[in-house]
């Protein structure tokens, strides 16, 4: 919780924040798209 | 449901032997999944922009990402790898850590179908050869189809006929 403070108020970030900013989670191809029951 | 994989026999049915000036087509991997068109144009290409801005490479005017040092190869090489970083992150666990664990990696494909492609863009007087990247998803109709993208910012693109029939190298 103190971390995410200090983190907010000096605007600093940590390796897995740059890798979350830079490494989006990329979207799959799927064998059967999914079928939508409207019913 | 699972990622659909292609083998290499599947991205060699997109480069038809005879129609292009094309020998073969270079694998790096044994099979390969798909990432959506729209992850590839769109979430997943700000990604590599930011990616590219974050190793000091700018978009700087018209030429955007391009410099002499740093010009269409070395920026469709790192599309393909930017690519396949995200593939590996989403899928991190090694053989070991499966078995240890019981858990399953989204899917087991060694790559992403993102592949290195050179063409001759011809003028009236004079030709030059361009790298831009090449990617198989699906299409709108459900079926799967190459697609171009301009990795210097334009993202995907259309080939003339000419320049389609031109393609000389592929790499994926």
């Amino acid at each position: 919780m103190v971390r995410k403070l200090l983190k907010k108020l000096f605007k600093f970030k940590e390796e897995e924040d740059i890798q979350e900013e830079l490494f989006a989670k990329p979207v799959y191809v799927y064998d059967e798209d999914p079928i939508i029951d409207e019913s | 449901m699972k990622p659909q994989i292609l083998r290499q026999d599947d991205i060699k049915k997109f480069f038809p032997e005879g129609d292009l000036k094309l020998k073969d087509v270079f694998f790096s991997d044994a099979d390969y999944a798909m990432f959506t068109e729209r992850f590839l144009t769109q979430e997943g290409f700000q990604g590599f922009k930011k990616w590219l801005k974050f190793c000091g490479i700018e978009s700087v005017g018209q030429k955007q990402y391009w410099k002499r040092n740093y010009d269409c190869d070395n920026l469709a090489n790192a599309y393909k790898t930017y690519m396949n970083l995200l593939h590996a992150k989403a899928n991190p666990l090694s053989f070991t850590q499966s078995f240890k664990t019981g858990k399953d990696n989204e899917t087991k494909a060694q790559g992403v179908a993102v592949g290195v492609m050179y063409f001759e863009i011809k003028g009236k007087k004079t030709s030059s050869h361009h790298a831009i990247n090449v990617a198989i998803t699906k299409g709108l109709r459900n079926q799967l189809i190459p697609i171009f993208i301009e990795p210097n910012a334009a993202g995907k693109i259309k080939l003339t006929k000419q320049e389609r029939e031109s393609i000389w190298y592929v790499n994926f």
